[in-house]
């Protein structure tokens, strides 16, 4: 079969195109040119093309993966977060953070700012008697 | 037979994020959404996506399929140098990047550009098909970020036809549901899945921003005065 009479073929060849240039394997101008005189011939024969993106034919294309490795989400995943889950009148129900606390260096301000605004309004009373507590006891 | 479109969409900064760094590219009258998903953390991924959607609400959308795949690759390279390098000045010790899912309808071809795990979904015949494959290694990594490392976009075209209904959604919104709660959802009324999809994401965790866009294909016997043309 002509790769171009078929849509289903002309994306495997996208992707290949791609996954070659990826891999060093074609060079840019070559993928460029291939891309260009396909696609072109795609537009010309459009109504000639009777098949689309099949589930089966989706099926059958292998992932493309590119030969570099990106870390950040890693990073992402495992950065600090603080969950606070309180139901009265059990102290119980209270999740402290779990993570280590040197990992607490790394939220930003703006990221504090934005979890204590999401604390419940009792808890700036507990703030504060721990305060007035805490100076009275240094008295 | 015209063809015409409608489009639904929804962004959320979900329930764990301290700010929404996706970004919506909605150009209905000439045919061009997409989802951009932006990652670097707080003043960073939001720079990420923005500078993508700002490119590409203003880019001048060329006529041929061969020239529009070309515009579209060189947009996208283009964004993932600036970003590169704006990363290398401001965030040096951070990845900054955004991810990408994008879709132009014409009268005759449509076309799919994607870098990453943001995903585009076709509805058509009772039947969810996911039209793009995610960027990621068996670690569930990112492989290609705009932004940052070795990059080329890749590309599909398609054949619409009326009836079918699009989904293009960001991880945050499909990580957190399954392919039949989408299917499910498709199968109602768009205006109702754009809400439910949401509200449903958020119930499951919603450990992400969500962002969706919607679009039903229709023809001329069957729009309505909200439908578009480009």
């Amino acid at each position: 079969m002509n790769p171009r009479d078929d849509l289903c073929e002309v994306n495997a060849a996208l992707l290949e195109l791609v996954r070659l240039q990826l891999a060093g394997e074609l060079d840019a101008a070559t993928a460029w040119h291939t891309r260009r005189d396909m696609l072109s011939s795609v537009e010309a024969a459009w109504h000639d093309l009777s098949q689309d993106l099949t589930p089966e034919a989706l099926a059958s294309l292998q992932p493309v993966v590119a030969p570099v490795r990106i870390s950040w989400r890693e990073r992402w995943q495992n950065r600090p977060q603080v969950s606070w889950d309180f139901k009265w009148p059990s102290l119980k129900t209270i999740t402290l953070p779990t993570l280590p606390a040197f990992k607490f260096r790394t939220i930003a301000p703006q990221q504090l700012i934005s979890l204590l605004a999401q604390l419940p309004w009792w808890t700036l009373f507990l703030g504060l008697a721990l305060a007035t507590f805490y100076y009275v006891s240094t008295l | 037979m015209m063809t015409s479109w409608q489009r639904w969409s929804a962004t959320d900064i979900g329930n764990r994020r301290a700010q929404n760094e996706d970004a919506l590219v909605c150009r209905d009258y000439d045919g061009l959404w997409a989802v951009i998903d932006g990652m670097g953390g707080i003043n960073a991924g939001n720079v990420a996506s923005a500078a993508l959607a700002h490119a590409i609400e203003h880019m001048e959308l060329k006529s041929s399929l061969p020239d529009a795949v070309d515009q579209i690759e060189d947009l996208v390279l283009a964004v993932h140098d600036q970003l590169h390098d704006f990363a290398q000045q401001e965030t040096p010790r951070r990845t900054l990047g955004c991810t990408l899912a994008l879709m132009r309808l014409t009268q005759t071809w449509g076309l799919v550009a994607w870098v990453g795990d943001v995903r585009l979904y076709r509805w058509r015949d009772q039947a969810l098909t996911r039209l793009t494959q995610d960027h990621l290694d068996a670690s569930h990594e990112l492989t290609r970020l705009i932004g940052d490392g070795l990059l080329l976009p890749d590309f599909a075209v398609v054949r619409v036809q009326a009836g079918d209904r699009y989904l293009l959604a960001s991880d945050g919104l499909h990580n957190e549901l399954s392919d039949a709660r989408l299917g499910y959802w498709l199968a109602q009324e768009p205006e109702l899945a754009q809400r439910e999809l949401i509200a449903e994401a958020l119930a499951a965790g919603g450990r992400d921003n969500l962002s969706l866009i919607i679009l039903e294909v229709e023809t001329d016997a069957i729009s309505s005065n909200r439908s578009l043309q480009p």
